[in-house]
């Protein structure tokens, strides 16, 4: 390593990185705030310092303002922050993996299976399962998820892990199991469709301490597992074969990788139904600001998912005062036309 | 919406082309006359969604597009549904299990008559409907605009009659009245119609005469049981009350839910939302629903036992040991399809009961229910409509 501290390129490289720490925190400062405002808005009207109090359990007197508190609001904001950041880190892990900016836990047919899963469970009967339907459904979803990603990676193997095979085959497996889900809608009864059709739309209701604690589990357990190789992952931007020159296990890397990103998504969607479009924008927004650094570019699609369904769960909230809004309607349609801003724009700027 | 006010216009403008058409010359297929009917050959009528129907004289095939409907048919034709009816859709199978059975039960022949896909999914294939050679085809007011098998029907020329529940308080009686004019059997209908707003009047009068507070009541679907939150009865996305919304809406009490918006008037309500409003009544819809075991079972088939059973986990979900209602133990089951045909009344005596305990002390809901089905039925009364958290 050069000395030369003054030199420019040093100079432009310590500017970059400077920048990109503080997008990091500014995202991460965005997220905080958007969590606490998801705490401090509800139909309850809570004055803050009553939230507070709530929080602190400081007033004993108003129980069920502790349970809005703790029951509602809190797993409610913490799981859109989990789910959000699963499917930012999970889509930009596929995007760096397959080096195709449309790979996404959607694109790949993950979250399809895990809706064709759910839909099983209620069309077969939960009755059968001898679970509760709380149970069965997320453990139908999570099974059929798991089973697609083991798929594409048979697939992969056989054809030795080209990326092409594994989108191709993610496209395919996507329409395999939408075109199941519809048949499984045709064949069921009007009770079951409708909950069929709910769960397909994403929502956060039925958040608790539980869930949110499976899920954070998982997507600490993949964080772990990912940052170490941010080197190996920023070489594969290169191409696998300048990244085998450098001594990269390609193929042991891509496997290990999909392997653990498609069990947290499968994880995410499990509890929430698909929740469409965050784990294909907030990767584009991260790159978009951070570039091909893995160092930053991990966290930051993190903290964009994050970022992007709590915010979505806040304009649900205030959407429909009262009611509950399926969360995955307004991530597809905030999600969708922005995604196409934001291509046409990339292009006009490249 | 430029398609459906288009195809509106269509189905308005059909039964009038018709009707030059027959003035023309009548097909010789009209020409039996009916003693039954009052009316001369072709005789012209309107449904409830406001369009003229051209009918025949007499009404002896139909098919019921609207399978939930055959309560109502069922009360006004008695045993002679058995045979009217050559073709239905497959709803009532789909979502009101137990009648299903109970009907096929007492009507073997039914086994016969084509279950034609569901209605509500565009399941019904308009070509098998014709092939029945109806004389009339019966359908829902909802279906305007949404079931293309109608429209391909009403261009075939086949009358159609669209009936209606949105209103409990009204429309079940009115499409009754009607379906009396189609089948001349007017006095029959008008027998079982006074009937039921006799019952609903009883209620009615009776709480337009009370002072002092008005009770707070949330109603929400059992579908998914206590773990989950069902739908509760508010308003559909333009803002018109139905079924349940509206039925609540004729009472004198507030529904917590009514701000709720969603299609077909039905939405979840946010939990913080419920225990912040803190209802004096809640109860719980319950039905033949499969798809989740957790769900509360009421109607023909179902056991009270298990019934008080699911009913009471419902105040164990979070939050709800503070609730006014639990608190009370005012907590109920109803059977959910009561809001939706003839037999409103039964719910809307139930409900007054629970809303207003002693002003309402003398009614026997279920009793009227029962003596609704030996007078009018051909399926007799069983199983568990309405439960309380304590046995009685």
């Amino acid at each position: 390593m050069s000395q030369g501290s003054s030199h420019p390129i040093h100079h432009a490289y310590r500017q970059r990185q400077l920048q990109r720490q503080v997008a990091l925190v500014v995202v991460s400062l965005l997220v905080v705030c958007s969590f606490l405002l998801d705490l401090m808005t509800g139909p309850a009207a809570l004055t803050l310092r009553e939230i507070v109090r709530a929080l602190f359990l400081l007033d004993p007197a108003s129980h069920s303002q502790q349970v809005i508190v703790w029951s509602f609001r809190l797993p409610t904001a913490l799981m859109a922050i989990a789910v959000g950041a699963s499917l930012g880190l999970a889509g930009g892990q596929m995007q760096t993996v397959l080096n195709n900016p449309l790979a996404s836990p959607y694109t790949l047919g993950v979250s399809a299976a895990a809706g064709f899963g759910a839909a099983l469970v209620l069309v077969c009967g939960v009755g059968k399962t001898g679970l509760t339907s709380t149970m069965a459904i997320p453990a139908g979803a999570f099974v059929s998820a798991c089973a697609c990603s083991l798929f594409l990676f048979l697939v992969c193997r056989l054809r030795n892990g080209s990326t092409e095979t594994l989108l191709v085959g993610g496209v395919a497996l996507h329409f395999l199991f939408s075109s199941g889900l519809a048949l499984l809608q045709y064949m069921a009864t009007n009770d079951a469709l409708n909950a069929i059709v709910f769960w397909t739309f994403g929502s956060l209701q039925g958040a608790n301490w539980q869930k949110m604690g499976i899920l954070a589990t998982v997507l600490s357990g993949t964080l772990i597992f990912i940052l170490p190789h941010v080197w190996q992952l920023t070489a594969l931007q290169l191409g696998d074969d300048y990244a085998l020159s450098l001594g990269v296990d390609v193929d042991r890397l891509k496997l290990h990788t999909m392997l653990v990103v498609s069990i947290l998504t499968a994880t995410a969607v499990c509890f929430t139904g698909s929740i469409g479009f965050v784990g294909l924008v907030a990767p584009h927004l991260a790159r978009m600001i951070v570039g091909e650094d893995q160092r930053f570019l991990i966290l930051l699609s993190t903290a964009m998912g994050a970022l992007l369904v709590s915010a979505a769960a806040v304009l649900c909230k205030t959407l429909v005062p009262g009611t509950i809004f399926p969360i995955g309607i307004v991530t597809a349609a905030i999600g969708a036309p922005f995604f196409v801003v934001l291509a046409v724009w990339r292009r006009s700027t490249a | 919406m430029q398609r459906r006010r288009a195809s509106m216009a269509f189905l308005l403008v059909i039964p009038v082309l018709m009707a030059l058409w027959g003035g023309c010359g009548s097909p010789a297929s009209q020409t039996s006359q009916s003693s039954h009917s009052p009316t001369s050959t072709p005789r012209q009528i309107k449904d409830l969604a406001g369009r003229a129907v051209e009918l025949p004289a007499k009404v002896n095939r139909f098919v019921l597009m609207r399978g939930m409907g055959l309560y109502d048919i069922a009360a006004l034709l008695g045993d002679e549904v058995e045979e009217k009816m050559v073709g239905w859709d497959s709803s009532l199978q789909t979502s009101d299990r137990d009648a299903y059975d109970k009907f096929m039960k007492r009507f073997p022949r039914f086994k016969q008559v084509p279950l034609l896909g569901d209605s509500l999914r565009n399941g019904v294939s308009a070509e098998a409907v014709l092939a029945l050679q109806p004389d009339l085809v019966i359908g829902g007011t909802y279906m305007l605009g949404q079931t293309q098998a109608l429209e391909q029907l009403d261009q075939a020329g086949i009358p159609i009659v669209l009936l209606s529940s949105d209103d409990p308080f009204r429309d079940p009686q009115q499409g009754l009245m009607l379906l009396g004019e189609v089948f001349g059997k007017e006095e029959r209908a008008k027998e079982i119609v006074d009937w039921v707003n006799r019952e609903l009047e009883i209620v009615q009068k009776r709480m337009s005469q009370l002072e002092g507070p008005v009770p707070s009541i949330y109603v929400e679907a059992g579908n998914y049981g206590a773990e989950k939150y069902g739908n509760t009865f508010g308003s559909n996305l333009r803002k018109q009350r139905v079924h349940w919304g509206s039925l609540l809406a004729q009472l004198r009490c507030q529904n917590v839910g009514e701000d709720v918006s969603g299609p077909f008037g039905m939405g979840v309500i946010q939990p913080e939302y419920l225990l912040t409003r803190d209802p004096d009544v809640i109860v719980i819809t319950g039905a033949c629903w499969t798809a989740v075991p957790e769900s509360l079972h009421l109607g023909y088939g179902a056991d009270v036992e298990t019934a008080r059973q699911t009913l009471g986990k419902f105040p164990t979900r979070l939050g709800w040991s503070e609730l006014k209602a639990v608190r009370s133990e005012k907590v109920y089951g109803l059977n959910t399809r009561l809001g939706a045909h003839l037999m409103s009344f039964a719910a809307v005596q139930q409900l007054a009961q629970w809303l207003y305990p002693e002003e309402f002390k003398d009614l026997a809901p279920h009793q009227r229910l029962q003596e609704f089905h030996e007078k009018f039925m051909p399926i007799g009364l069983s199983g568990t409509w309405m439960v309380e958290l304590k046995e009685p």
